[in-house]
């Protein structure tokens, strides 16, 4: 495992930790850090933008709770990731009306893997910005200088750490760091009409 | 003449985006498509070569007109230098030094991916496998593997762009799966047409060296047992390093891999036996009072295989 | 809004900010709104680079619905929890148990009863290997050159390859080439 995800693990270690010893204010942390993955995840069960958020609060809550009993044998946000799986499973169980009385055990799961999801709730309006936003991140991206859209499309594209890109472009780190965050205002920048 | 910049506008839903017609191709046919793409169309971006844990950037110019065809590699960075395919013809201008060196070349075909053979032919040695779907560059694409057959070549994976069937990814890996080397478009565009380069002649601040056509004789060694598939298909005799006697040149390629056999008068400066750098693997020895040896864009084994079953022939000196 | 703060949000979503550092970050983001809603474009901007759509995003609210709704939470008292878990993936699957089996002696849990999810044996799906795993012959030890390599070698590959003219190793000029020539 590489050394940034070792920090950002750790991080999720120390937090888990003073959660367990009665700091709650730490688990908002967790949430902050997770909450976009954690709605995207549940969002490509559950296709419902507006009841996606609530599922994913769910989630989180179902993770708090389970914490007492979290030993650390996998990464926090593995651990996190499924439960907001099953979260998401067993509202779509709950909305195709099955009798789903007593709590799904994870390892039934996979049985209901194959329920019919329920269908997207794309507004038209929403796939018009969808494709807008799109749009304007690409002709942002073509527009970036040369060096920096590379150092975004290697990071993105290729995952590679900022070390990796460093060496690769023969520039220190702190090079890289600076080009993909100017690389991210400059769609930033570009995107705020319309997200505004 | 209008310029057409084209745009991917294609995007992603999550049920029935591709077309039913797409959902036909083969792995061999979009090959196939892209090997005709490449040929065919006028395109431009910006190429990223990653090589022995090196990144270069250079900008990237196919023009193609009526049957002809032209590919330049403009570098980004210093040295500032300019590479320019001319059908057989490869020229590399060094900004710094006002030199230009030419070459012949036929067996080359691109920069990019060299395809010398039928695919046909290749599906004796590798598999061809359409492993699914991936943005490249914010450009939708066929990741098609190439896998081969025994353990005497690499395999490659080359990202084809769904509309236009250009390559924007092809990346090399070793037996274990590793990456070895990849070249990744940033950006790509194609255009109604592209200018060609002309490639500039002596002059009195320049240094030129140009190729002289001439009988070079016969080869003074063979290789016997090549891993199957690697044909000779080239041979020259070069003046290399300072070398006053000439460096025999021996091609051979499966149709994908290629593999040069060098053979020369001993130099202690290169040690016997295997060695590698980046992607390339090499294996020297010395036979009698010569030094051969063998590399390529192919695992140890197969360069070792080859210089070791290189025989010299007496009497064609 | 600090450029400097900025920065570290992008940091932050790449794994790559110091442990510390994130710490702060985040609590910095949990009590400004503008910071939360900065790392949540940023986030929106990756998603479509990869995906190619608009991301569905948490609400400007929601950390704060789920800060409210755990307030009513119990609150955990484990006072001898410690950190084990890096130290714990190393040590053998005996010894988790024993450590595990002490330390769930003594925790103790101020609460209304609850329904705990079963610990589970998280499995993340991991990508497939990007091709197939050819059988490994007998390795041949080969010395590894970086860059710059000796005359010869970078000579060789010139001659090779016209892909090796465009490697930028300063120091090597082209080497001069009278080439005789005979196709098969």
């Amino acid at each position: 495992m590489k050394s940034h995800s070792r920090a950002s693990e750790q991080l999720d270690e120390d937090l888990v930790l003073r959660v367990q010893q009665g700091d709650k204010s730490a688990y908002d942390l967790l949430v902050i850090k997770y909450q976009h993955k954690i709605v995207q995840l549940v969002n490509r069960y559950v296709k419902d933008p507006s009841e996606s958020q609530d599922v994913a609060q769910e989630a989180f809550i179902k993770a708090y709770r389970a914490l007492g009993s979290f030993r650390g044998e996998s990464a926090f946000y593995t651990w996190l990731y499924r439960i907001a799986i099953n979260t998401a499973k067993n509202y779509l169980m709950s909305r195709s009306r099955r009798n789903v009385d007593m709590q799904i055990d994870v390892q039934d799961a996979e049985v209901y893997e194959n329920l019919p999801q329920l269908h997207g709730q794309e507004t038209p309006e929403r796939e018009l910005l969808s494709r807008e936003i799109v749009e304007t991140i690409k002709t942002a991206i073509a527009k970036l200088p040369e060096e920096m859209r590379v150092a975004i499309m290697l990071r993105e594209f290729e995952g590679m750490s900022y070390e990796e890109i460093a060496q690769a472009m023969d520039c220190p780190v702190g090079t890289v760091r600076s080009r993909i965050f100017r690389a991210r205002e400059a769609i930033d920048n570009k995107l705020t009409p319309l997200l505004d | 003449m209008t310029v057409v910049v084209r745009f991917i506008l294609l995007f992603f839903f999550s049920i029935g985006s591709a077309s039913a017609e797409d959902s036909k191709l083969t792995a061999k046919q979009i090959l196939a498509n892209m090997i005709q793409a490449m040929g065919a169309l006028n395109y431009e971006g910006t190429v990223v070569f990653l090589r022995n844990s090196k990144l270069e950037t250079m900008k990237y110019f196919h023009a193609a007109e009526q049957g002809r065809e032209q590919e330049r590699l403009v570098s980004l960075n210093s040295p500032l230098r300019e590479v320019v395919r001319n059908g057989d013809q490869v020229s590399c201008r060094y900004n710094d030094t006002q030199t230009v060196v030419f070459d012949h070349r036929p067996y080359e075909r691109s920069f990019l991916v060299n395809f010398s053979r039928s695919l046909d032919e290749l599906a004796n040695l590798y598999d061809f496998a359409l492993s699914g779907e991936e943005d490249v560059a914010m450009f939708p694409a066929y990741v098609i593997d190439i896998r081969p057959k025994d353990e005497f070549r690499y395999a490659r994976r080359i990202w084809v762009e769904k509309l236009q069937f250009l390559p924007l990814k092809v990346a090399v890996y070793d037996l274990s799966g590793a990456l070895l080397e990849q070249v990744v478009f940033t950006e790509q565009h194609v255009k109604e047409a592209l200018p060609f380069s002309e490639v500039q002649s002596a002059n009195a601040n320049s240094q030129s060296q140009a190729i002289k056509d001439n009988n070079p004789g016969k080869l003074r060694f063979i290789v016997t047992n090549p891993p199957v598939g690697f044909k000779e298909i080239y041979f020259a005799r070069r003046t290399m390093h300072d070398s006053r006697l000439p460096v025999d040149h021996l091609l051979m390629t499966d149709g994908l891999a290629s593999i040069s056999v060098y053979m020369e008068n001993k130099n202690p400066d290169l040690a016997s036996g295997p060695r590698s750098v980046g992607v390339v693997n090499f294996y020297s020895r010395n036979l009698d009072d010569y030094q051969v040896t063998a590399m390529g864009e192919v695992p140890p084994l197969t360069v070792k295989t080859i210089a070791e079953g290189i025989g010299i022939k007496y009497g064609s000196r | 809004m600090h450029e400097d703060l900025m920065q570290k949000i992008s940091q932050l979503l790449d794994d790559e900010l110091p442990q510390k550092e994130a710490l702060s970050l985040l609590q910095k983001i949990r009590t400004r709104s503008d910071l939360n809603n900065k790392m949540r474009r940023y986030e929106a901007i990756t998603y479509a680079i990869k995906n190619h759509e608009m991301s569905v995003s948490s609400t400007s609210d929601f950390v704060a619905s789920v800060s409210s709704r755990i307030q009513r939470e119990p609150t955990y008292m484990i006072p001898n929890a410690e950190r084990r878990v890096v130290r714990e993936r190393r040590l053998t699957r005996s010894h988790k148990i024993a450590a595990t089996a002490a330390s769930v002696a003594i925790i103790a849990f101020v609460a209304h009863t609850q329904r705990h999810e079963p610990a589970s044996n998280i499995q993340v799906a991991t990508a497939k290997p990007p091709v197939k795993q050819v059988p490994q012959m007998a390795e041949i030890e080969t010395p590894r050159d970086s860059y710059p390599v000796n005359q010869q070698i970078n000579d060789y590959l010139q001659a090779h390859s016209s892909i090796y003219t465009t490697n930028d190793q300063a120091g090597f000029q082209p080497y001069a080439q009278v080439t005789h020539y005979s196709q098969k």
